[in-house]
């Protein structure tokens, strides 16, 4: 299951780009709850920072800078500061991806950014100096979820609410909004009307399978050769750390990552990897 | 046994919504805790506990994990909480053996490596994306302390959106600390919710259970044995689900008496040596 945001805007949730085409039967239902926003206290908060597909983000209407043809080289970010509570549905009908509804305020700021020198790994931190040296182009757009009407002007102080991107504005839309918002919450905190942010979709990607035995398997046989945990994510590669941190869990229990396995260990391995 | 993180939203029927990919048909209840116990232990896990990016996803923890996983990309969280723990108790017909009560701070990270000599660890996070080695995305999330506690978590960061080394430093040091003070301020206000819990995954979906008859499906591909003979050596041993799974997954949709093509036996041998 993921957690998907919802424009303020509301309205078309959209997930498209999440939806499984589906033959000869219903669609998933996409539909968010009818319900009013919740009366209960809200008790819960979020800061976060993601990259985000410019195209899942056109999909979902997360802001007007995201419409438009879609280039290889264009990637989106969003950052949320939300106060919240989740709402789950009472009766998910068959076939209904929404589980629940996150309602809050706060604010989301967003970037879409294209890359014009591709041998460049671009990383939000660096959006603002690759704008100024020329190997970006950018665009954001900020959207305000029940902090009143008046409230982005306060907030904002003369940084309009969507254009184009030079360093200055990322700067200040890091540093200077930050601070105007922790103002602003702090004087209305009172009066400020959770909105829907987010739903809570069932997960309709599935995961490879293989990509975890593959990491069970390599850390059965380190487990075996009585390899400590330490040492077996020193040889791991590519492979699922955390998978193989599930199997040591599994088979030596909470012990520190340099414990080489017991003889008890070494042969509870042997008899998972035995061929029968 | 180790904690993993869910969000404390309950089902009507009082199931954690976070277990539902692992419950299968059993309930995924909280634990309660004994009665007159207070929330009064104090855990910052600075160490950060690593978790894989698709069961966090699958759990539900943060919008952080949305979205598609990539190559090379580690997940990490860590709690700074008051909690209290409710008595182990196992039953057949709950996932739930542990439920942890409680409220305050968690962090979450995204990791991905970008210099393939790098090996992410969660101390160095904030260096390695400094050096340009990693990018990552994070989410802080408040539990239970109420709406005051955003201006808490934005006054103490120097910046919103980034994660390098000071805000990593400032999550760490800061807003922890700032946080400690509104818990101890407004303690008696805050309602304990489940944070975390010890669960016993049912057989058919234990990762590990599962990936001994895929091993199996592997070796017989390798060895050219046809799907029907596979079957019929796993017997009640193994998953025939997961065999049949691998073997159209690897060898394509063969009728079940037919061995697997050479490619296919090419593809579980490299498989097998890992």
């Amino acid at each position: 299951m993921e957690w998907i945001p919802i424009p303020s805007s509301g309205g078309n949730l959209g997930m498209l780009g999440l939806v499984p085409k589906t033959r000869g039967r219903a669609k998933p239902s996409k539909r968010l709850f009818a319900a009013p926003a919740p009366t209960a206290p809200i008790e819960d908060t979020r800061v976060s920072s993601q990259e985000i597909a410019v195209t899942l983000a056109a999909n979902l209407g997360l802001g007007g800078i995201f419409g438009g043809t879609v280039g290889f080289n264009e990637v989106g970010y969003w950052l949320d500061a939300m106060a919240y509570t989740d709402r789950f549905e009472e009766e998910p009908a068959d076939g209904n991806l929404v589980l629940a509804t996150r309602f809050g305020f706060g604010l989301r700021v967003m970037f879409r950014v294209t890359k014009l020198n591709t041998k460049v790994s671009l990383s939000y931190g660096m959006i603002g100096a690759a704008v100024d040296v020329g190997y970006a182009n950018a665009s954001y757009e900020i959207d305000a979820f029940g902090l009143g009407a008046g409230a982005l002007p306060v907030i904002l102080r003369g940084i309009g609410q969507f254009g184009t991107l030079n360093s200055d504005t990322f700067y200040k839309l890091n540093t200077v909004v930050l601070k105007n918002l922790v103002e602003y919450i702090k004087a209305n905190i009172s009066t400020l009307q959770p909105h829907r942010v987010a739903a809570l979709v069932r997960s309709v990607r599935t995961g490879d399978s293989l990509d975890v035995s593959q990491p069970v398997l390599f850390a059965m046989r380190r487990i075996r050769s009585g390899r400590s945990l330490r040492d077996a994510l020193a040889d791991a590669g590519d492979l699922d750390s955390a998978s193989i941190r599930l199997v040591y869990s599994n088979v030596l229990g909470d012990v520190p990552d340099t414990t080489e396995p017991r003889d008890r260990d070494e042969q509870k391995a042997d008899e998972w990897l035995r061929d029968d | 046994m180790l904690f993993i993180p869910i969000n404390p939203l309950l089902t009507t029927d009082g199931d954690l919504v976070s277990l539902a990919a692992l419950r299968g048909t059993l309930r995924a209840q909280p634990l309660p805790l004994d009665e007159g116990t207070t929330v009064q232990n104090v855990v910052v896990s600075l160490g950060g506990q690593e978790i894989s990016v698709s069961l966090a996803a699958s759990l539900g923890v943060g919008s952080v994990f949305t979205g598609s996983g990539k190559l090379h990309e580690n997940a990490f969280w860590l709690d700074a909480v008051a909690f209290a723990d409710s008595p182990t108790r196992t039953t057949n017909e709950n996932i739930v053996k542990k439920t942890r009560w409680g409220y305050g701070l968690r962090m979450m990270f995204r990791a991905q490596q970008l210099d393939a000599s790098v090996k992410l660890s969660f101390p160095l996070l904030g260096a390695h994306v400094d050096l340009g080695l990693a990018s990552a995305s994070y989410e802080v999330q408040t539990i239970g302390l109420g709406a005051q506690a955003l201006a808490s978590v934005l006054g103490s960061l120097s910046q919103f959106g980034t994660l390098r080394g000071d805000t990593f430093h400032d999550l760490n040091t800061t807003v922890i600390n700032d946080l400690t003070q509104l818990i101890a301020q407004h303690g008696t206000e805050f309602h304990p919710r489940p944070l975390a819990v010890q669960v016993k995954i049912p057989l058919e979906l234990d990762p590990i259970v599962k990936a001994r008859s895929e091993v199996f499906a592997m070796r017989r591909i390798r060895e050219a044995a046809s799907l029907k003979d596979a079957l019929a050596r796993a017997g009640a041993a193994h998953n025939a689900d997961a065999i049949r799974a691998v073997y159209r997954k690897i060898a394509g949709d063969l009728p079940e008496t037919q061995p697997p093509p050479k490619s296919a036996r090419e593809t579980a041998k490299e498989w097998l040596a890992g």
